[in-house]
């Protein structure tokens, strides 16, 4: 029975965080910590020929520096991540390269940003001066910045052991792809770039390493959503079988997919504690993560689509060129392989081939980010969708209804292998176009058309796959939760997970309160410590409500069924005869309380002679809740599903384009969400609502912009533009609930897919609006410059009003 | 090396510092006053999670030096809370959901703070406008708005 | 990020503060209120040997409103001009109140601002648009420089290495005519540094004709500018949709951007016209709704 799921509760985390009594990375203080700040590469390309630490050694405070042949000596190369040395990432398929990159450069820094040398202080301040007297001599390299330019023949390799610079390879053909396309009346060309941009959490990184001699033991705090894969990554690095370790994630501020990444820090902090036997700690700047945490977005896209007459998909052919960056292991490989394997979307695709490289750049390594590798996926898709339609004659809406996979056909295996749980697609475009008036929106178009005004509809309908593994990897594809009642009757709750931003706290004591029968506030949630449950995937690809939500049911129902079986020995009636509820054991046939979870716990841990035969003392069960719905094996065609569930939402926008400026201002925007049952529909809606500011930062403001030579311009909050209140509409969101069939909660995970939809719905948007003068939009960001050269481009230099 | 004496009152209390010059505000109120409320986000004053009331007005603590605080009366989000009981603006918040990861929200509260004592029913426009050096990255800011104006009601 | 060491001085007094300033010649900085220098300092851009802190100048805070001109202390920060000068001055409020932020403007200060001489920053069209006249002063004394003669360069003034402004003056509008004005900054997001900024005043006689008009820019050259032409295109005129639009063109040909991160070259040049034609627009409508008003 629900009592607390599904309800609008407040937040338990908010408590602290409007007391400002949060413990965020740069407020854990360890007694006698040491602070070290790092020396960058100003170069995007160099050969590193000296490096000179005596300046900086003589400077006051300083206790140590190193540099990358200092780390070289002490340890090893970064360890992969998220991938491992093994089948199928040693295989040709899909193939996958590893770089060796140390915690510091050693003798080549390819990109701007890039550790070169460290320094410890026991003050901060006088840490960054001396990392600022770190000399170090380069030997500049062409750099190689644009993507395409990297898959030229002969051009600059930024591994000279790679034949190229192709760090990722994967391909994959169904159906006679080439023969249709050449047959299809009507076909959709087109190139699509889409920019690069990140997630930027409003805390930067930061690594504190402490190290206890009596014990061997490593402890490592991070701000990092892989605490529990950590452990092994960094022990790997240091070559240190000997040491025990522990990382604690500690409170969030924000994640979004740039802290899933084994970052140099995170080796460098441990390297220096154990070689000076005192805490290090670093905290990351604005100006460092810019340049030092991971970038996402940016790929260039070719796509082929054949229709027929009656608008109907006949075959789909994509080449994906994804720009990496440097190949450090933030994950950025997978964003070639989501985008790929997911362009299809929510259509019916029968017949697919598609290319998709992951291809190393002079840049900041590439990495997930919000609704990773699918927000282009999505971007691709629709945009070529809107094309189709114009082509022939149809309206955006009617394109999509005539290819969207119908209701009947879930759970649907698509194209490229996975299983799409469950939906209905044309009612969530329905549900959209009735909300928004799509009809009265079209004729005030019109309307505005006539007077010279240029107004605009965009539609997109958005496909997300969630919750995601690999086999042999660091997402294996499972989750831990331990749940325990606790001798006084109150549940504790230890998960694997990290409490990034997404109310793990409150949601978890919801739905553990409910499947145990204790109250709300008797639920205590532990998370961000790799000492909690033994493994964890982490926090990525919105599956907390998919495997972590789910293995606190099942711990929870064993929990219980121990709870009521002690009752009814007790009591000596049957378990089915009982229920429990806000911590009280009630017959269901009696009225009045019969006994509490305290005092079942009082037997169970006290009173075991009470305890029914053979049962052992305690209530706790650990569960590990493997995720649905997936494969490892590969199929007859070679494929593998990788993704639990696949939520869906249509956007429809409604924009106004300044055609002198380029400027665009959002009259309405809408989404229609199904993400399964909800846990707490206020919270899925702030998710929903922060997830698209995210998607409106990317679709007009932020950029992460490099010049010919490799520097990133867009280097400070003050030239990356993440977007302000000012800068956000007011949203209507409205939704639709298809269970996820595979889970016991019927969740799926609502994170990521709001940050999907702004560049896609706004670019149909403008281009609607645009229409008149003919312009087509296959590029972001959508910022007002590049509208307005569009245009101009179409049409002169415009009016000056 | 140059030691500046100063004297200042935050949240009420009075402290008295030696430090050197250059030492940014946001750290006085972080590592020597040991309120870690006051967050850093940024180094080019654009976020405002370091925002904190300075003689009545609201700064950017990551953009002043800390001699600056030198007999100034300083708010941080600790002295929000009285006796154990929330302030209005706080219980808004939470009750808005104007908040996720937490990071945010003091530059928030101390925004708010200020800016409902000069404008106490601001629309939502004014709102807007109010709170653009204050940046959020998860909530996409409505509920904050929401939280504003919840505020307004319950102190005005 | 974090400041690179220095000295740091908080003289009490003017004269102390231009000993220090003589003192020390290039070697100081001064600090008004430090929201563009601190940000430099973080990054490292300046290295001071010296941080002269004005902020306790009192005699530099202050506005007095006179007949004909209103004085303005150099420390009046941008904030008080937004709030306090809605009715005396409302183009340098309008202006005053489009920079960066709420909290930027609680300390930035106009003098602090104008020094800075950002080719983007946005009180110096205004300055410019409303002939504000600079006082600098040094221990040789004191001297008027007119805004348009105080920049010099991008982030470079005409002030000598010890010498600093403690006030503007901004003359009062003509009392025989009615003005209007305008504000128009295109910017990336609210608050922003400007892609382009311009500030136009119009000024109607009794008949409604243009008596007077100017157009300043900013973000478009190395400095801030007036554009002479655009304002004497206005004389006499109506002010219809055709005389602005000519305006407009003629300050947008003297338009000489760098493109940035944020736009173009190209951008700028092309969006100058249009931000003067809306600044013109906005004036034009405001003075004709005050002239309407006359009795």
């Amino acid at each position: 029975m629900a009592t607390y799921v599904g309800k609008s509760i407040k937040r338990k985390e908010s408590f602290d965080s409007i007391q400002g009594k949060n413990t965020y990375i740069g407020d854990v203080e360890v007694p006698g910590m040491l602070h070290a700040a790092i020396h960058r590469s100003p170069h995007a390309h160099a050969r590193v020929t000296r490096v000179d630490l005596s300046e900086a050694l003589a400077q006051p405070g300083v206790v140590a520096a190193m540099s990358g042949q200092d780390v070289r000596r002490l340890s090893r190369p970064l360890a992969p991540f998220p991938f491992t040395r093994t089948k199928p990432y040693t295989s040709d398929y899909p193939r996958v390269r590893f770089a060796d990159h140390y915690g510091l450069a050693v003798d080549r820094v390819r990109h701007v940003g890039e550790a070169v040398a460290v320094v410890v202080s026991e003050d901060r301040y006088a840490a960054a001066d001396a990392a600022e007297a770190v000399r170090v001599e380069y030997e500049p390299l062409p750099p190689v910045v644009d993507v395409e330019a990297a898959l030229e023949r002969g051009t600059v390799r930024l591994y000279e052991e790679w034949p190229d610079n192709i760090q990722y390879e994967f391909r994959f053909s169904e159906g006679p792809v080439e023969e249709l396309l050449e047959e299809a009346p009507v076909v959709i060309r087109e190139r699509i770039v889409q920019h690069r941009y990140t997630g930027t959490p409003m805390e930067p990184r930061g690594v504190i390493a402490s190290v206890d001699q009596r014990d061997n033991l490593l402890t490592l705090w991070s701000s990092t959503q892989v605490p529990h894969a950590l452990p092994n990554l960094v022990l790997e690095t240091l070559g240190r079988a000997d040491l025990k370790i522990r990382v604690i994630s500690p409170t969030m501020g924000g994640g979004f997919g740039i802290k899933w990444a084994f970052y140099p820090e995170e080796v460098l902090m441990p390297l220096l504690s154990l070689q000076l036997n005192r805490p290090v700690g670093w905290r990351e700047s604005r100006s460092e993560h810019m340049v030092a945490s991971h970038h996402s977005r940016a790929q260039v896209d070719h796509v082929e689509a054949g229709f027929d007459r009656a608008g109907r998909i006949t075959a789909l052919k994509t080449h994906v060129i994804v720009d990496l960056g440097a190949a450090y292991p933030s994950g950025g490989t997978s964003l070639a392989f989501v985008t790929a394997n997911f362009i299809p979307g929510p259509y019916r695709v029968d017949n697919y081939a598609t290319t998709s490289f992951g291809v190393v750049t002079n840049k900041t390594a590439a990495g997930p980010h919000r609704a990773n590798g699918k927000a282009e996926s999505n971007f691709i898709m629709e945009r070529v969708m809107d094309r189709a339609a114009l082509e022939l004659g149809l309206g955006k809406d009617e394109i999509r209804r005539r290819n969207l996979i119908q209701p009947h056909e879930f759970p649907y295996t698509c194209v490229t292998g996975s299983t799409y749980d469950s939906g209905d697609y044309p009612a969530c475009l329905r549900k959209a176009l009735a909300e928004a008036d799509y009809a009265g929106l079209l004729a005030d178009r019109d309307r505005c058309r006539l007077e010279g005004r240029y107004r605009g509809v965009g539609l997109a309908f958005l496909l997300e796959p969630l919750s995601s593994l690999r086999p042999n990897a660091y997402n294996a594809g499972y989750e831990t939760v331990t749940v325990r009642v606790d001798p006084v009757g109150k549940a504790w709750v230890f998960s694997g997970d990290v409490n990034m931003s997404m109310s793990h706290m409150t949601t978890l004591s919801q739905v553990v309160a409910d499947e145990l029968g204790v109250r709300f506030e008797d639920v205590q949630v532990f998370e961000g410590d790799s000492a909690l449950v033994s493994a964890s995937s982490g926090s990525y690809a919105s599956r907390f409500s998919t495997v972590t939500i789910s293995a606190a049911i099942k711990a929870s129902r064993a929990v219980r069924t121990k709870i009521l079986a002690i009752a009814a020995h007790s009591l000596r009636t049957h378990p089915e005869a009982l229920e429990c509820t806000g911590g009280m054991i009630l017959g269901r046939d009696k009225p009045g309380v019969a006994l509490t979870v305290k005092e079942v716990a009082n037997i169970a841990y006290y009173s075991i002679n009470q305890l029914p035969g053979n049962m052992d003392p305690g209530l706790h069960d650990t569960h590990y809740f493997i995720n649905p719905n997936t494969s490892f094996e590969p199929d007859a065609k070679g494929r593998t599903s990788n993704f639990s569930t696949f939520p869906y939402a249509v956007n429809l926008a409604y924009v106004e384009v300044d055609v002198a400026t380029g400027d665009t201002q959002i009259l309405k925007y809408l989404t229609v969400d199904d993400s399964g049952n909800l846990l707490n529909p206020m919270i899925v809606d702030t998710q929903i609502t922060g997830a698209i500011s995210h998607g409106i930062g990317g679709a007009f403001l932020e950029e992460l912009v490099y010049d010919e030579q490799g520097q990133l311009l867009s280097g400070t909050f003050a030239d990356y533009l993440i977007p302000s209140m000012a800068e956000m509409p007011d949203l209507e969101i409205h939704h639709m609930v298809t269970p996820m069939p595979f889970t016991p909660g019927g969740f799926k995970g609502v994170g990521e897919i709001g940050a999907i939809g702004p560049p896609v719905v706004l670019a149909s948007a403008i281009e609607d609006a645009l229409a008149p003068l003919g312009v087509k939009i296959m590029s972001l960001p959508l910022k007002p410059e590049n509208i307005w050269r569009a245009i101009h481009e179409k049409r002169g230099t415009g009016d000056k009003r | 090396m140059q030691r500046i004496t100063l004297h200042t009152t935050i949240n009420g209390k009075e402290f008295s510092f030696e430090v050197e010059p250059r030492l940014l505000l946001v750290d006085l109120i972080r590592d020597k006053a040991g309120l870690k409320g006051t967050h850093v986000g940024c180094d080019t004053g654009n976020c405002g999670a370091c925002t904190v009331v300075m003689n009545g007005v609201t700064v950017k603590s990551c953009q002043v030096l800390a001699p600056r605080a030198g007999g100034a009366d300083i708010r941080t989000v600790e002295g929000l809370a009285r006796d154990g009981t929330l302030h209005p603006i706080q219980e808004a918040f939470w009750e808005c959901d104007g908040l996720e990861c937490g990071f945010c929200t003091p530059g928030m509260l101390m925004t708010t703070a200020a800016f409902l004592e000069e404008n106490p029913h601001p629309s939502d426009q004014e709102i807007r406008r109010a709170y653009s050096g204050n940046l959020c990255r998860c909530t996409g800011y409505l509920n904050i708005i929401k939280a504003v104006k919840r505020a307004a009601e319950t102190t005005g | 990020m974090i400041p690179p060491p220095f000295e740091y001085r908080a003289p009490e007094s003017l004269p102390e503060t231009l000993a220090l300033l003589r003192e020390h010649g290039d070697e100081a900085r001064l600090m008004a209120g430090g929201q563009s220098l601190l940000p430099m300092l973080k990054l490292r851009l300046v290295r001071p040997a010296v941080i002269v802190d004005i902020g306790r100048l009192q005699e530099l805070d202050g506005i007095r409103e006179e007949a004909n001109t209103v004085r303005l202390g150099a420390l009046v920060t941008e904030r008080t001009l937004e709030r306090k000068l809605e009715q005396r001055l409302p183009l340098l409020s309008e202006a005053a109140a489009s920079i960066g932020d709420i909290h930027i403007r609680n300390l930035g200060t106009l003098g602090g601002t104008l020094c800075q001489a950002d080719p983007s920053g946005d009180l110096a069209p205004a300055a410019l648009a409303l002939e504000a006249t600079l006082t600098a002063q040094s221990t040789d004394g004191s001297r008027a420089i007119a805004a348009h003669e105080f920049f010099s360069g991008p982030f470079d003034t005409c002030l000598a290495d010890d010498e600093m402004v403690t006030g503007v003056e901004v003359p009062a509008a003509d009392p025989e005519s009615v003005r209007g004005h305008g504000y128009i900054k295109l910017a990336r997001r609210a608050g922003d540094y400007a892609v382009v900024g311009a500030a136009a005043l119009v000024s109607l006689g009794p008949d409604g004709s243009c008596r007077d008009g100017r157009v300043a820019l900013c973000a478009v050259g190395p400095t801030a500018f007036l554009c002479e032409a655009a304002g004497r295109s206005l004389q006499g005129t109506r002010l219809t949709d055709a005389d602005l639009a000519e305006a407009a063109d003629l300050a947008g040909n003297e338009a000489d951007p760098v493109s940035d991160v944020h736009a173009s070259a190209e951008y700028r040049r092309a969006m100058t016209p249009v931000v003067v034609n809306r600044a013109l627009t906005r004036a034009r409508e405001r003075a004709r709704a005050s002239h309407a008003q006359r009795p």
